[in-house]
Order: structure tokens, then C-alpha cells, then sequence
């Protein structure tokens, strides 16, 4: 018997969220291989026009779906909305909202620490932070609205779809963050693995507990993977030359980032220890979780190192000859494994070789973020608002 | 007036500025190609900083001017295209630009003019260093605190009803148990937004501290004066572990010589001497105590690396009695022919503003342009005539490449510079930067001040003051073979509101 269902309708700002945490990741990648290729910057480059769009969109998003659900009167969206300040709107909505004026925070921050410590001479400063913070922000509140649909409709593959897209989003905002640790050449050091332990499983757990879709942390992974890939071959078929000095290498186009580490892998076992397991104890599954992501991590990325830093790397495909910016001398190391972590400030802190007891820890740190990433997946399968 | 050498000598122990001490603008006049120019950079104090550029054509005839920063260890291969100056007033003259100095270290901006002339250029030398602490505004304070609230309270109040009734079904309220989950987890957001407020303070006093620690200091030296056979041997002995371990390039000579001192008794500047101690080992320079009275003295000694950066050593040495009879007696060491030294009045006892110096030989030194009022940020050129004792003007000869040398010195020893003719630039640095260009461009050349100057005066490039207070310059001319040292003092202004 044929049944006439409605076509489900896709809620607009699904789409403007997804489109704002997209802006901001591209522009972001993009604005650090103009950093790495050009150096000097204006507040008008089309990179920094496209993270301001993104968190332009997500904070006029979340405001209108605020005004709308506050004074529009009753409302399916009204009646799906949360309490703050008197004002009522989607959770996501919210996040937005604080993500906006979070980035806008950070900009006379951020002028004011580059006049009195010198211009971004470490990315992961104070008023970056800031920034970064509204940045996430403005991803997990497309997340949490994206959620919030999802699990008021279940079966929309569309909606699963976005959900998992997102991840992908927050996974390749989360390989930006720590990008100063995703050189191939920094691979084989006890920090890398604890890095990607630390940040990687909750992502991957997170989205695996909350996706309506059979292999969601996979097809986040997956998604994330072809982002990454795309700007890795794309942004190098332009034309780009230093404007700063010192310039230590010759640059003719946009500097790549890093490859993106394999998170496809253990984000199978992942999916199979959360989805197809389907263990009820939080507990064991991040023990779980925390031994196959540390274990096939390492036994993955210790040859892949290898690979990329080998003749084999040196591609349009793979791009390790064109990652590195113009102000790092070229020496007889940029295909080495490095023993150094060559701080900004002009110290070398020597990086931590790789040990049995290290990788140890890289597992427990591996399961505490699974189990914190559970614990967000689990409120976040049961997020209506 | 113990305690005025006691303070002095405590401004040199801790003092994070260089010499140039506390005055770090770069002031350069000479030709580029076929033009006569003057260029000013202001460097910007934090590194990766935005320099500014001034650049006046001293002539008719230009009509482009670009400039291009070069780091010494990248070389003009590893330098930007140059930047076009622009014109930033009705004055046809005067170009402008900003240029990043991204690294720590030795740069030189490289002067491209252009006109009906052809094409010139000239290369100015300067210090990429950390000299500047920054307060921030009390405006911004109170934008960044009133933000910081809101995201704070917002965060948590967002927090809060996540935790209410964020997993609701349409429709449903929250009951009582509902809203105290709310009210907790406002409290536990609140716990957490504190410690992450608190840990971003910390974070930012780590930052702190490392920029105060990276900041400039001039290299540590330890000087003092030993006797042998009689005579006064000073010796200024580099202590510092940045230069013991070898990490610094070595020294290269300006002008001739290593090491360029001021030698300045203190506290009333009455003993004054341009001395040159020579290299006894890798960290230890000797130089005989010139003839002046015994007393505290204060140490500025300039050198230049082989990186072509400059920097001024500075420290205070007491010095035993003079013995008549030690210009017969022999030491190890011997004078050098361009030490120069004179003993003159007291600060205190010198009339404010005088324009007109005796100097030794019974000639005088009169200051021509010499305005009513200096302020801090205002430009003053100085220029001086010699007169011999008849009245007639004397003949100037080179003193070790230069028409004069100038030394400026804040009373209280904060600020200091060194400067000649063409300028507050390492003639040696310039030099070193040519050499390195030279397989490029051969247009530019040397300033070096070879010929006599039959009219007697000298002109200094337009210098500008950066901080207020009383000051007293010395001015050194070489007239019939034997060199002749002026002094002036004057107050400098706060700038005018």
C-alpha cells in the first residue's frame, strides 16, 4: 500500500549553519597558507572576508532564529527553543550567537597583543584562543542545531547526512588547532600521538554515539579527509610569492598544509565498538575505544611518517614539498624525523622520543577522551532543542 | 653627588635599552646614486613589528621611491619586492611606507629613488629588536572587561539551559528538579569559565615574562682599572654568557677600530673622552685611561657584529688618581692615534641653552640653528661652525672618516647616542649590507667623509628626541691635526599637547 508522505523540507538555517562552520574552516586554511605564502595581510584579504562571512552567518542565524522564536509569536520552533536571558531560541542558535561576539572579542585583543608582543609569534596565543573559541563555537552550534533536527525527525538521511558533515567540519577545525603537531616530521615523537589521543577520539566518539547514520564517525572522518585533501591540492595551483622578509625558500604558489592524518582507520573501530557493539557500559566502550584508537593510530601513522617524508611524498598528491612557509630555513632536515620542537621565541624544546610507557599514556589519554566524547554523544542523541 | 653615580650605575645594570640607548629611531642622510636623501626609520620596538620610513629627498628630480627590507643571514635573494613610498603630503619631497620586520636581528632597508637622474640607491642598517612594553588603554580595558562579562555570563546562562531543558520534547516544561540541574550547571559553567579565566591570566603572565625575557639587553660587560707600571689600563672584559659560549658572530671593525667608548665622569660630565680599547683576547678589550681626573666614569661602547647588528656596552668603572708623570712611563699598551679626551666644567655650573662652546685651543664652537624651545617628536638639525680664535672659520679635517662626531646624553644616562654627520648608523654595518648587495646593484657607495670642509661647520641629520629631560651633547671636530670637543646642553621639552 502506498502511503503520501511529505517531502521532508530542510529547515534554512540548517543549511546557513552548515554554510557558516564550512566558511570558517576554508577561510581559515586558507588565511594560514596566505600567512605561510605571502605574510603580510590586510584586514580585506578574501581569506579573512570568508571567516568573517562565516561567523557573520552564524551569528545573524542564531539571532533571527532567537527574534523569531522570542517574539514570533507560537511556533513549532518556538516550542523546540531554550530559555536564556528571557529570550527564547534554539540551543544552537545560542552558540552561534556566543561564537559571533567571541571572534568579535578577540579582533581589538588580538590588535592589541600583536602592538605589544609582535605579530602572531605563536598561533596558539590568548586572543587566538578567543578566536578559536568562536570559531567552535559557531561549528558546535551547527552541530547542535543539525542534532536538535536530527533527532525530531530520525530517519532524514539529509539531516544524518549534514550531522556527520559537521563532524567532519569540527574534526578538520580540531587538525587545524593543532596543526604545529601534524607534520610528518614531528610523527614519530611521543607528542604527536599524545596530541592526536587528547583531541581525536572525543570527535570521533562524539559523533559516533549522536549520528543517525550506520558509520558516522568513519563518514565524518571520511569527509574531513576530502576537505583537507582538496585544499591541500588546490591552494598550491595558485600563485603566491613571500612579501615579508626574511625569506628562506623559494615559494612560487600558496603553501599547502600538512596531510591529514589518517583518522579513517581507527574511526572504523570506533564506529564498530559504538554503533555495531553497541556496549551499554560508557566505561569499557572508552576503554575500548582508547586501546583501538592509540593502537591502530600508532601502527598507521609510525610508516606513513616514513612514507610521506620519503621521494614518494613529494607529489601533488601527498605535497610534503610544499608545506612548509618561507620564513623556515631550508636545511638538511625538512625530510627528517625532527628532534626539535623550534619554538617562535627562539628555544629548541627538544621533542619526547617514542616509548612503550609513552604509548601507554597515549591510550589512557585515548580513553578518557572517548569516554568524554560518549558522554557529549550520548546528550547530543537526545538534543531536541 | 655619590649617590647621582650610585643611580647611574644601577640605570646601567638594569637597563633593557641599547644604543643607542633608549633611542632607537635609525637617522641617515647621504646619496643614493645621484640624489642627496635623508631617511628616518622608526623600528617598532616588537618584533614581528611594522617599521616606519620616512624618506626626504634632499633635491628636485625624484618622482618614485620604493623600500625593501633585507635580513642579513637571508641576503637580498631572500628579500620581498621592494614597497612604493608614497607621498603622504603636499611636500613633493617627502616619501613614506611601512615595512614588517618579521625576525630578530640584523636588517638593512634598501632605498630605491628614482627621477630624471636614473636610478639610486642607499642602504640604512637597523636593529630588529624587543624594546617596548605595552600598557593597555583603559578605553580597551572597559571594551575587553564589559565582552569578557558577556561571554561569561552568556556562556554559563547557555550552559544552564542546555541543562534544563535542551533534550526536552516539544512543548514540555521544566520541572523543579529540572531547574536546580539548570542552576548547578550554571554554577559548575561558572566554576569552569573562572578557572579558564584564571588559566588564560596565568597564560598570559608565562607571555609575558617570556617577551620580557627575550627582550634586548645589551651584552654584560665587567670593566675596571689596573695599575701597570703607574699607568691607568682599563679593561672591559664581556661577561656575558651569550657571547662566552659563542652563540653571538664575531665583532667587525668601524671605522678602523673594534670597540668605540665614551668615557664620561660622573656625575657632572667634567672629564669626556672618545677612546678606542683594543682586542687583547676574545672577550677582553684594554685601552689607557686618558689623562682626566680620578672618579667614577661611565661606560658607552659601540660595537658591530659580523651580521652587521650594533650594540651599545654599557657600564660604570672607578678610576684611581692620574699620575703626572705616566705619559713618560711605559706600559703594555699604547695609546691610540684617534683617542681623543677633554676635561671640561662641571654640568652644573654650565649656564641652560648656551650657544657657544670654548674650545680647547682658544677656538670656538657656535651652534647656528640653535631654537628656543625643543620638544620630544620634534625635529631639530643641528649644525655647528668652528671660528679659530681670529674669527676666521676653520678648516675641518676628517676625524676617522667623519666631520664630527656627536655624542648625546641624557643626564641621567637613560639615554644615549652616538651619531655622525650621516647619521646614528654602524658606518660598518652599512658597509657590510654594500658588500652583500654589491654582486646585485654597484650603485650604491660608501659615505665615507674623505675631503676637507673649508667653511667650518658641520650638519647633523634632523635628530628627534624621544624623551623628555636635560641633556648634554658633545661635538668633536678634527682642526690643524688635533681634535677639538664642544659640548652643549639643553632641555628638551614633553611634546607640545
Amino acid at each position: 500500500m502506498k502511503t503520501d508522505v511529505a517531502p521532508y523540507t530542510l529547515p534554512w538555517y540548517c543549511s546557513a549553519v552548515t554554510l557558516a562552520a564550512t566558511a570558517i574552516v576554508i577561510g581559515l586554511q586558507w588565511d594560514i597558507s596566505w600567512h605561510e605564502t605571502i605574510g603580510r595581510d590586510t584586514f580585506w584579504t578574501l581569506a579573512h572576508i570568508v571567516i568573517y562571512i562565516g561567523g557573520i552567518i552564524g551569528g545573524l542565524t542564531g539571532g533571527i532564529l532567537v527574534l523569531r522564536a522570542s517574539f514570533g509569536g507560537p511556533s513549532p520552533l518556538r516550542d523546540a527553543s531554550v530559555k536564556v536571558w528571557g529570550f527564547r531560541g534554539p540551543l544552537g542558535a545560542w552558540v552561534c550567537i556566543w561564537g559571533a561576539v567571541a571572534m568579535l572579542t578577540s579582533a581589538p585583543f588580538d590588535d592589541w597583543w600583536h602592538n605589544a608582543y609582535g605579530l602572531d609569534v605563536q598561533i596558539i596565543s590568548p586572543p587566538h584562543m578567543v578566536l578559536a573559541a568562536g570559531f567552535f563555537s559557531t561549528i558546535f552550534g551547527a552541530m547542535f542545531l543539525l542534532a536538535a533536527c536530527q533527532n525530531r525527525t530520525k530517519s532524514e538521511v539529509v539531516l544524518n547526512t549534514m550531522y556527520a558533515y559537521t563532524g567532519g567540519v569540527l574534526i578538520l577545525m580540531l587538525v587545524i588547532l593543532t596543526m604545529e603537531y601534524m607534520f610528518p616530521n614531528k610523527q614519530h615523537s611521543q607528542e604527536f600521538f599524545n596530541v592526536s589521543a587528547i583531541v581525536f577520539p572525543f570527535a570521533l566518539a562524539m559523533i559516533g554515539k549522536s549520528s543517525g547514520l550506520p558509520w558516522p564517525a568513519t563518514t565524518a572522518s571520511l569527509i574531513f579527509t576530502i576537505h583537507r585533501l582538496l585544499i591541500i591540492w588546490v591552494l598550491p595551483l595558485f600563485p603566491g610569492e613571500p612579501q615579508l622578509a626574511p625569506i628562506y625558500r623559494e615559494i612560487t604558489h600558496f603553501v599547502a598544509p600538512p596531510f591529514p592524518p589518517l583518522l579513517i582507520v581507527p574511526s572504523v573501530a570506533i564506529d564498530y565498538i559504538l554503533k555495531k557493539a553497541d556496549l551499554k557500559n560508557d566505561w569499557l566502550a572508552a576503554g575500548l575505544c582508547g586501546v583501538f584508537f592509540a593502537g591502530i593510530y600508532f601502527l598507521v601513522h609510525w610508516p606513513f611518517a616514513e612514507f610521506l617524508l620519503s621521494e614518494n611524498g613529494r607529489n601533488w598528491f601527498f605535497a610534503t614539498h610544499v608545506n612548509k612557509p618561507y620564513w623556515a630555513p631550508i636545511g638538511p632536515n625538512d625530510y627528517d624525523f625532527w628532534q626539535y620542537d623550534y619554538s617562535p621565541l627562539g628555544g629548541a624544546i627538544p621533542l619526547t622520543v617514542v616509548s612503550f610507557a609513552g604509548i601507554l599514556k597515549t591510550v589512557l589519554m585515548a580513553a578518557g577522551s572517548s569516554l568524554v566524547g560518549i558522554w557529549s554523544g550520548s546528550w547530543l542523541s537526545r538534543l531536541k532543542r | 653627588m655619590k649617590w647621582f653615580s650610585v643611580v647611574f650605575g644601577i640605570f646601567l645594570a638594569v637597563s633593557h635599552l641599547m644604543g643607542h640607548v633608549g633611542n632607537l629611531n635609525v637617522f641617515y642622510e647621504g646619496t643614493a646614486g645621484p640624489y642627496p636623501v635623508r631617511v628616518i626609520i622608526r623600528p617598532p620596538g616588537v618584533v614581528p613589528g611594522l617599521a616606519e620610513i620616512t624618506v626626504r629627498a634632499l633635491g628636485e628630480g625624484v618622482n618614485r621611491v620604493t623600500v625593501q627590507p633585507i635580513k642579513f643571514d637571508a641576503g637580498p635573494e631572500g628579500a620581498p619586492p621592494p614597497d612604493e613610498a608614497v607621498q603622504i603630503s603636499d611636500d613633493k619631497l617627502l616619501y613614506s611606507s611601512e615595512l614588517w620586520l618579521m625576525d630578530f636581528g640584523s636588517y638593512s632597508v634598501n632605498v630605491h629613488l628614482y627621477g630624471e637622474k636614473g636610478h639610486g640607491t642607499v642602504i640604512v642598517p637597523v636593529n630588529s629588536i624587543a624594546t617596548r612594553t605595552l600598557e593597555m588603554a583603559a578605553s580597551l580595558k572597559a571594551i575587553l572587561l564589559i565582552l569578557m562579562i558577556l561571554l561569561v555570563g552568556g556562556g554559563v546562562s547557555v550552559i544552564a539551559a542546555a541543562a534544563r531543558e535542551s533534550t526536552f520534547e516539544t512543548g514540555q516544561q521544566p520541572n523543579n528538579a529540572q531547574i536546580r540541574r539548570g542552576r548547578i550547571a550554571f554554577f559548575v559553567g561558572a566554576i569552569f569559565c573562572v578557572g579558564m579565566l584564571l588559566g588564560g591570566r596565568n597564560w598570559w603572565s608565562t607571555v609575558e615574562a617570556q617577551y620580557r625575557a627575550n627582550m634586548f639587553k645589551p651584552l654584560k660587560i665587567e670593566s675596571q682599572v689596573r695599575l701597570e707600571n703607574k699607568v691607568r689600563i682599563l679593561s672591559v672584559n664581556i661577561v656575558d654568557d651569550r657571547w662566552t659560549s659563542g652563540r653571538l658572530p664575531p665583532l667587525i671593525p668601524d671605522h678602523g677600530k673594534m670597540m668605540h667608548m665614551y668615557f664620561i665622569r660622573l656625575p657632572e660630565f667634567d672629564g669626556f673622552a672618545h677612546i678606542h680599547p683594543k682586542v687583547q683576547s676574545d672577550d677582553q678589550f684594554d685601552v689607557i685611561v686618558p689623562p682626566l681626573p680620578d672618579g667614577e666614569y661611565a661606560i658607552f661602547a659601540d660595537i658591530t657584529h659580523e651580521t652587521g647588528f650594533s650594540q651599545t656596552l654599557i657600564d660604570t668603572v672607578t678610576v684611581p688618581e692620574y699620575h703626572p708623570d705616566e705619559e713618560l712611563l711605559s706600559a703594555s699598551l699604547e695609546r691610540d692615534m684617534d683617542d681623543s679626551w677633554r676635561e671640561i666644567k662641571p654640568y652644573s655650573k654650565i649656564p641652560q641653552s648656551k650657544d657657544v662652546s670654548f674650545l680647547e685651543d682658544g677656538s670656538t664652537m657656535t651652534w647656528l640653528n640653535m631654537p628656543d624651545e625643543i620638544t620630544v617628536d620634534g625635529e631639530l638639525e643641528w649644525q655647528f661652525r668652528v671660528n679659530l680664535s681670529g674669527g676666521s672659520p676653520a678648516v675641518l679635517e676628517p676625524y676617522m672618516g667623519m666631520m664630527s662626531h656627536c655624542a648625546v646624553l641624557r643626564t641621567d644616562g637613560k639615554v644615549f647616542v652616538h651619531m655622525h654627520p650621516t647619521g646614528t648608523i654602524s658606518m660598518a654595518s652599512q658597509m657590510l649590507f654594500e658588500r652583500q648587495a654589491g654582486e646585485m646593484d654597484h650603485s650604491m657607495h660608501g659615505q665615507m667623509q674623505g675631503n676637507e670642509n673649508q667653511k667650518g661647520t658641520v650638519t647633523f641629520p634632523p635628530f628627534e628626541f624621544s624623551e623628555a629631560g636635560d641633556y648634554r651633547i658633545w661635538i668633536q671636530v678634527k682642526v690643524g691635526g688635533k681634535v677639538l670637543s664642544g659640548y652643549f646642553d639643553m632641555k628638551v621639552n614633553p611634546p607640545r599637547t
